[in-house]
């Protein structure tokens, strides 16, 4: 990695303007909330101001997948919806350092071979992505409960650590060192201070995260705990709070089940979307019956629903991937009506599996 | 499948057979071959409609054509056996998942059990045992259904159990006047073996419940668990291990079956839940 440049405040938009990409995403903090917005639309200071900000409410990962995509046309309809996005370049400013390591969860999956998902194989190689540290944890952050920093460590292709008046400029990829070619003049070589700063700032963040997940405590191996307690009161209680809005899988930076569906364009043309699906829903694992009889699903209960978001999280994942589906961003907590905390959930599944003995 | 495997290949639907009063079976040509292996699926498209995914009836080993037995059972198996053929277009994508364990069966006998439409995707694992009846010791069938109309592919029971190295035998659950043969659930049949069953794979399909019992049977009887197949069923999208929702605990049955071995999955406990 190349020693840091520095990028003042007043050149941050003429800088991130230059960046490439047809589009570009960028954190904004608007009347203290935490949002995306396109960059040519925002206010410069919200700008500023999100990308020192805690994390969005919403996680970035529309921009590897969508909500909503056509994937396919058939029929009398014509034109690939591939070749629509072939050349499309995402860029999306304001990456946390959760969010960085949830893109090699995603890449996992969605590329995980004999068969790639095409779609996002082509946004996830066209997209550019600019990291930013942490400088403000939200409250229901726990990346540290994970044994993580709140600052980008992988996949990003440049990094932004806000000091006092700009920002430290890193790259992570040859892609982020090519765009940095054309805006050297915006940049200038560190001071020895403000490197220091940027130290002192990443450990006041990992301070503030340890100190608020103080009275939390995981499990060292989620594997061996978790499938032991399904039967315990704590998933009762929890589960009293659950109105099945499917909220936490939509803002979760790792959730990507989506769901297939055809229809006829008013031309009699046939075309094929996805959209995000949760399991949380009824629907999600519905078979097919005869009419009159009761439709199978293997998770008909809510119980099993409920549980099956942790269970495919910190049970199923490290078995198949190594790893856990879930990198402590707390959206999921912060977006629950029922103020589902997954910090709380986890803590007392541990707290259950010492009292088995 | 080119790149975007979203994309149905074309298939003329050549022709349509009424096999029972709730089951037909399609005959399709795509515009390129989908060759799969024994126990492979495809999803099959509706126009309009959406995607189900079925386990092909016919021989592996026809490149040009498949057939696919179909229960009338929802949107677009409605949809489907409202057509007839000749000059329709349906899509197929596929093949996905790993199909029968056809290698690992080698030298080994096999047990076959199908209820109702599961018939149909054991049909396709016929063909291939009956093509390469080299590589394999005793086959056995075993095949039962609600009532003698609903039993599938009556025509060749005949052809079945004339075989050399073949054994059959079938049941309905409630006979009618039409029927002189065995009456009672599929399971009934699971008692005697004339082969050593620890040598013997077990392959079924059928309705939950009944791959529930006859994997009780087969193991009071002392067939490993390790050498059980189940066709199990859950709701698939994708079909390439993406959209989540056909998992039984970490396994997809769209990637790593849709046919799965017993011992992998009897620790998780929505594997037999309806």
């Amino acid at each position: 990695m190349a020693e840091p440049k520095f990028l003042p405040d007043a050149k941050l938009v003429e800088f991130l303007t230059g960046l490439p990409g047809d589009r570009k995403a960028v954190n904004v903090s608007s009347e203290e909330t935490q949002l995306w917005a396109e960059l040519g639309d925002a206010d410069p200071a919200e700008v500023l101001a999100g990308l020192r900000g805690p994390r969005p409410s919403y996680s970035f990962k529309s921009a590897l997948m969508p909500a909503t995509e056509l994937v396919a046309r058939y029929g009398k309809a014509e034109g690939d919806p591939l070749e629509e996005i072939r050349d499309l370049t995402v860029t999306v400013i304001g990456v946390r350092g959760c969010e960085c390591r949830a893109i090699t969860y995603l890449d996992r999956v969605m590329l995980d071979e004999p068969m790639a998902d095409p779609f996002y194989r082509t946004r996830r190689a066209n997209a550019f992505i600019v990291g930013v540290d942490c400088a403000a944890p939200a409250e229901s952050c726990f990346c540290n409960l994970l044994g993580e920093a709140a600052y980008p460590e992988v996949n990003y292709d440049l990094n932004l650590s806000p000091m006092d008046d700009g920002f430290l400029v890193e790259t992570g990829s040859e892609k982020g060192r090519k765009a940095l070619g054309g805006l050297g003049s915006l940049l200038s070589e560190p001071t020895g201070g403000q490197l220091e700063q940027r130290k002192r700032m990443r450990l006041s963040a990992a301070e503030q995260l340890t100190e608020q997940n103080a009275e939390y405590d995981f499990p060292e191996d989620f594997v061996s705990v978790l499938p032991d307690t399904l039967e315990d009161l704590l998933w009762r209680v929890e589960l009293g709070r659950c109105v099945q809005c499917g909220g936490c899988t939509a803002v979760c930076p790792q959730c990507y089940c989506f769901l297939l569906y055809d229809q006829e364009t008013e031309s009699g043309a046939y075309e094929r979307g996805r959209l995000w699906d949760s399991c949380q829903f009824t629907g999600y694992s519905q078979m097919a019956a005869a009419p009159g009889l009761a439709k199978p699903d293997p998770r008909r209960d809510h119980m099993s629903k409920f549980q099956h978001r942790f269970a495919h999280k910190f049970w199923y994942n490290p078995l198949t991937m190594g790893i856990v589906g879930c990198v402590g961003c707390g959206r999921c907590g912060d977006t629950c009506p029922g103020g589902i905390d997954l910090r709380r959930v986890l803590s007392n599944v541990n707290k259950a599996c010492a009292e088995h003995g | 499948m080119g790149e975007n495997v979203y994309q149905p290949i074309r298939a003329e639907l050549l022709e349509v057979r009424q096999e029972t009063p709730t089951i037909k079976t399609f005959r399709l040509a795509p515009d390129e071959p989908v060759p799969f292996r024994a126990g492979q699926f495809v999803q099959l498209t509706m126009p309009g409609i959406g995607e189900a995914p079925f386990t092909p009836s016919s021989s592996p080993s026809v490149e040009d054509e498949l057939e696919i037995t179909i229960l009338k059972t929802g949107s677009v198996t409605d949809a489907l056996h409202e057509l007839e053929g000749g000059g329709v277009d349906l899509g197929v994508r596929g093949p996905f998942g790993k199909g029968y364990p056809t290698e690992k069966m080698k030298g080994h006998n096999v047990l076959v059990v199908g209820g109702g439409v599961g018939l149909a995707p054991l049909r396709s694992l016929l063909h291939h045992l009956f093509e390469h009846i080299d590589d394999y010791n005793v086959v056995d069938i075993k095949c039962g259904s609600r009532n003698p109309s609903e039993l599938l592919y009556r025509d060749s029971f005949q052809d079945w159990a004339g075989r050399d190295k073949v054994s059959f035998d079938v049941t309905v659950d409630i006979p009618d006047d039409t029927w002189d043969g065995k009456v009672g659930v599929v399971t009934t049949l699971l008692a005697d073996f004339d082969y050593d069953i620890e040598q013997t794979y077990v392959v079924s399909c059928g309705p939950l419940i009944m791959l529930r019992f006859v994997t009780l049977t087969c193991l009071n009887a002392g067939f490993q668990p390790d050498h059980i197949y189940l066709s199990m069923n859950r709701k698939m999208s994708c079909g390439f291990g993406k959209c989540g929702r056909c998992n039984i605990g970490p396994y997809y049955l769209c990637k790593d079956g849709p046919d799965v071995c017993y011992e992998t999955i009897k620790d998780y406990k929505d594997a037999f839940s309806l």
